[in-house]
């Protein structure tokens, strides 16, 4: 998974292309209304869709629009490390780096004594397969 | 240093340098002479012309070129004005061309989401505008382009924040495994603890039976402990089993 800022951003890059393809959909399937008394208006290009099926599919659009921008929402405030400035960050780095080394240290200790004890009933072992 | 023939820099898979033929055994050796007692070279202009290029440039101060894209040091990311785009949100402060920002000063949560707030509001105006007036849409177009790409820059201003935070959770998530690896480690140490003193019980009642059988035969006494003992247990151990079974 990407990491949210990544995320964000292609989700406003989504949104940019739902945008133009709303607008898009709009400007080559809708129909054409006569004005006053002049004969309606005939476009060689647009596939013009029955009203239903063009009401829906515009509402479709404008719900997905929302949608989107509610998503972009919620990945903003779900920013990692929101309010946390860079002197904090490196001064918790600094702790975990500290604590780190602790750790590492008493890791290695527990795994010394674990290889001695396995040493110990190693031989015991060995010993009682000999006789 | 020698010109590059152009294009050579920009391309996917450039040619080597026109002075790596200058790399022969033969030239290094001569500047291997060149060289002063302590290894440091003489100055650049002093030595030959064919073994200048031997010798590596210093370290670029200002800007370096790396496949055809220029690069500032230290790395500087431009702000939006110097890329020609208007700003629309708040700028942090006046620090932030040392490249270490401010972030503390700059709420980016609220300032995206009014952003994203006046995309859609920008959006609707457009649709507005499409349907009574077509041809002026490229006022609202320029703005919706500005707000995508004031966002886009914000979200990238705040990458190296995430990635000090990232380095935070990976490095605590580091220590979890390593405090409970330790944790294993020792339990193991104490089970096997219990085993080798369930075995020295085993040994001792071995002990108390063979007393009583009076059948123990002691002949290794000069071992050391630890082997002493174990042979020890294992001898009355054995003579346990013999004494059991011949009962």
């Amino acid at each position: 998974m990407a990491d949210r800022l990544s995320q964000l951003q292609d989700a406003i890059d989504q949104m940019a292309t739902q945008l133009f393809s709303a607008l898009r959909y709009i400007g080559t399937h809708h129909d054409a209304v006569p004005v006053g008394g002049e004969a309606k208006v005939t476009d060689e290009t647009a596939v013009v869709d029955d009203k239903a099926t063009f009401d829906a599919a515009k509402f479709e659009l404008a719900r997905d629009l929302i949608f989107k921008s509610k998503q972009i929402e919620i990945l903003i405030t779900s920013l990692p490390g929101i309010g946390v400035s860079e002197d904090e960050q490196q001064e918790r780095l600094r702790n975990l780096e500290q604590e780190y080394k602790e750790a590492e240290a008493k890791r290695k200790e527990a795994v010394r004594q674990r290889e001695e004890a396995a040493e110990k009933l190693d031989q015991v072992i060995r010993s009682l397969r000999r006789c | 240093m020698a010109e590059q023939p152009p294009g050579a820099l920009t391309a996917a898979f450039p040619p080597p340098p026109k002075y790596f033929t200058s790399f022969t055994p033969k030239n290094l050796d001569a500047l291997n002479e060149l060289r002063k007692p302590d290894g440091t070279l003489p100055p650049i202009d002093e030595l030959p012309e064919e073994l200048q290029v031997l010798v590596p440039p210093p370290p670029p101060e200002k800007r370096y070129r790396a496949f055809g894209e220029p690069w500032t040091l230290p790395e500087i990311y431009p702000s939006l004005e110097e890329a020609g785009i208007q700003q629309l949100y708040p700028s942090p402060s006046s620090g932030s061309q040392n490249g270490k920002e401010k972030e503390s000063s700059l709420d980016r949560t609220l300032e995206l989401r009014r952003l994203s707030k006046s995309l859609l509001l920008n959006y609707l105006e457009l649709v507005g505008v499409m349907g009574v007036a077509p041809e002026k849409f490229h006022e609202k177009t320029s703005a919706l382009e500005t707000i995508l790409f004031n966002m886009h820059h914000l979200i990238n201003e705040y990458r190296p924040h995430q990635a000090r935070e990232t380095l935070c959770l990976r490095m605590e998530e580091q220590l979890e495994k390593i405090r409970k690896e330790t944790e294993e480690n020792k339990k193991a140490v104490v089970q096997i603890e219990a085993v080798l003193a369930g075995l020295a019980d085993v040994g001792k009642k071995a002990d108390a039976i063979i007393g009583a059988g009076g059948v123990f035969i002691s002949e290794r006494r000069s071992k050391s402990s630890l082997e002493e003992k174990v042979e020890k247990a294992k001898s009355m151990d054995a003579a346990a089993w013999r004494s059991l079974n011949g009962a």
